[in-house]
């Protein structure tokens, strides 16, 4: 019974791995590393224009998530 | 954020970097001021209704050229191995699968897309204006409310739609207490939201305040005037509440003032002239901790001149004062409150006043406060003008 068990725990140790070793892979909506930031379309301040971060792709971007209080 | 401002300023110069400022707050304006006083030159984008689904702020976050968060938690001492050794530098594969789009989009307020749709209603809110926000309620309450049946979020975007109804041309005598309402029942679903959690708190009692929320906007306004800017306007106003610094003190009687009209002889407001609003905004501590804690209410009174029949203060004859008599066993600062007079005879501006409450210990709810208004007020700028009382009752839930 052991040797299956120690077989099956290697296998899930190099799928573990695998997923580690892809930072490319990102599978969820979120705000932790790896995650898609939520892609949102808001309007600024003022209202005057309307933005939607999808619109940025290919550039590097800064998200700074404030109040003013 | 201003350190934020200045460490990034040479690679938004150089093209390197894209700054994009996302905020929480309910009101676009105050944070607009900020951004002016302190010379912010990236877009600020406004979320009220938390559709980024943070759940604190701030947050400073790296995002690549694919939309995938690669930092989190930016520390603004270490813009230069983080920011610009470690994520700038690096080079990223792009992700396997797409990002999804956005649920809410402006060109849902077309006429072709489904207006029953929550997330119509939502961009009903952001891009609509004051006229869209009874329908866009109304598309709200009819995916149900129920605080049991309703995803959290879902309660929480629907205070936001309440309290942006209360602030507009369209606002109704509940729609401040709902929206609260609404609020505290979401985040009782979810007590680790704290931008929920600030929501209540901007507007509740200083035991509950983390910080003051808005008493840099009267230094703001004075810095840029002295530089020769005209600040931006505030389109609401600030509350007493919002400018309120913490304490860890209850409520301590500090007057012995009498009530002014004990005997009931100044005639009743029957044709309610001045409609008076009510709200409570209750101590968040029940939401998430393990023991509560003693209670404590900020309550809000609005009262608002009919405009209809062209109702005015009348100033010269004297302030508006508003007594306040507490159940047994609660304390109150004072009961006495008189508003302050603004310049001119007649005026027409809704008046606020909030005060705090603390009820006697181990109290759960409900309670109801009761008081009155006593104003002098004419029917039109040439009408009669009357000294009339109008009493009140603030219903507090637990």
């Amino acid at each position: 019974m052991a040797q299956p068990l120690r077989h099956a725990f290697s296998i899930l140790s190099a799928i573990t791995l695998l997923c580690a070793a892809s930072p490319a892979r990102a599978q969820r909506i979120g705000h932790e590393v790896g995650n898609f930031f939520p892609d949102v379309e808001l309007p600024t301040l003022d209202g005057k224009q309307t933005l939607r971060l999808s619109s940025f792709r290919g550039q590097r971007l800064l998200l700074i998530e404030f109040a003013s209080w | 954020m201003p350190v934020w401002h200045a460490a990034t300023e040479g690679l938004r110069e150089a093209e390197e970097l894209i700054v994009i400022g996302i905020t929480q707050e309910q009101h676009p304006e105050r944070c607009r001021l900020f951004a002016q006083w302190q010379g912010f030159e990236w877009p600020i984008l406004w979320d009220p209704l938390n559709l980024t689904g943070a759940s604190a702020v701030p947050s400073v976050l790296a995002v690549d050229e694919f939309g995938v968060i690669r930092k989190a938690r930016l520390d603004s001492r270490r813009v230069e191995d983080e920011l610009i050794g470690e994520f700038l530098a690096a080079a990223f594969e792009a992700p396997r699968e797409e990002a999804p789009g956005p649920r809410v989009l402006r060109s849902m307020l077309g006429p072709e897309v489904d207006s029953t749709g929550l997330e119509s209603a939502y961009a009903r809110l952001l891009w609509g204006g004051s006229s869209s926000f009874d329908a866009a309620i109304g598309a709200i309450e009819n995916h149900g409310l129920d605080a049991n049946a309703a995803d959290a979020a879902s309660l929480f975007r629907a205070g936001v739609a309440y309290r942006m109804r209360h602030d507009s041309d369209r606002g109704r005598p509940t729609d401040f207490q709902r929206a609260l309402d609404l609020w505290s029942a979401a985040l009782h679903r979810d007590p680790n939201q704290y931008i929920w959690r600030r929501r209540i708190q901007q507007y509740g009692p200083r035991l509950d305040k983390p910080y003051p929320f808005y008493d840099w906007v009267a230094r703001a306004q004075a810095d840029l005037r002295a530089r020769g800017t005209e600040p931006v306007a505030l389109r609401v106003p600030l509350t007493g509440a919002e400018l309120a610094q913490p304490s860890n003190q209850y409520p301590i009687r500090q007057d012995g003032s009498q009530a002014p009209d004990p005997q009931r002889r100044i005639s009743a407001d029957g044709e309610r002239l001045i409609a008076i609003e009510t709200a409570a905004a209750v101590h968040t501590a029940s939401a998430g901790a393990r023991v509560r804690q003693r209670a404590s209410v900020r309550v809000h009174l609005a009262l608002h001149p009919d405009a209809e029949a062209d109702v005015h203060w009348t100033n010269e004859a004297g302030p508006t004062v508003v007594w306040v008599a507490v159940p047994q066993g609660w304390q109150i600062e004072r009961n006495l409150f008189e508003l302050p007079l603004p310049e001119g005879a007649l005026t027409g501006e809704v008046r606020l006043l909030d005060f705090e409450l603390s009820p006697p210990e181990g109290w759960e709810g409900p309670a109801k406060v009761r008081g009155y208004a006593l104003y002098f007020v004419c029917e039109g700028a040439g009408g009669e003008c009357l000294y009339r009382r109008q009493d009140f009752v603030v219903p507090i839930s637990g």
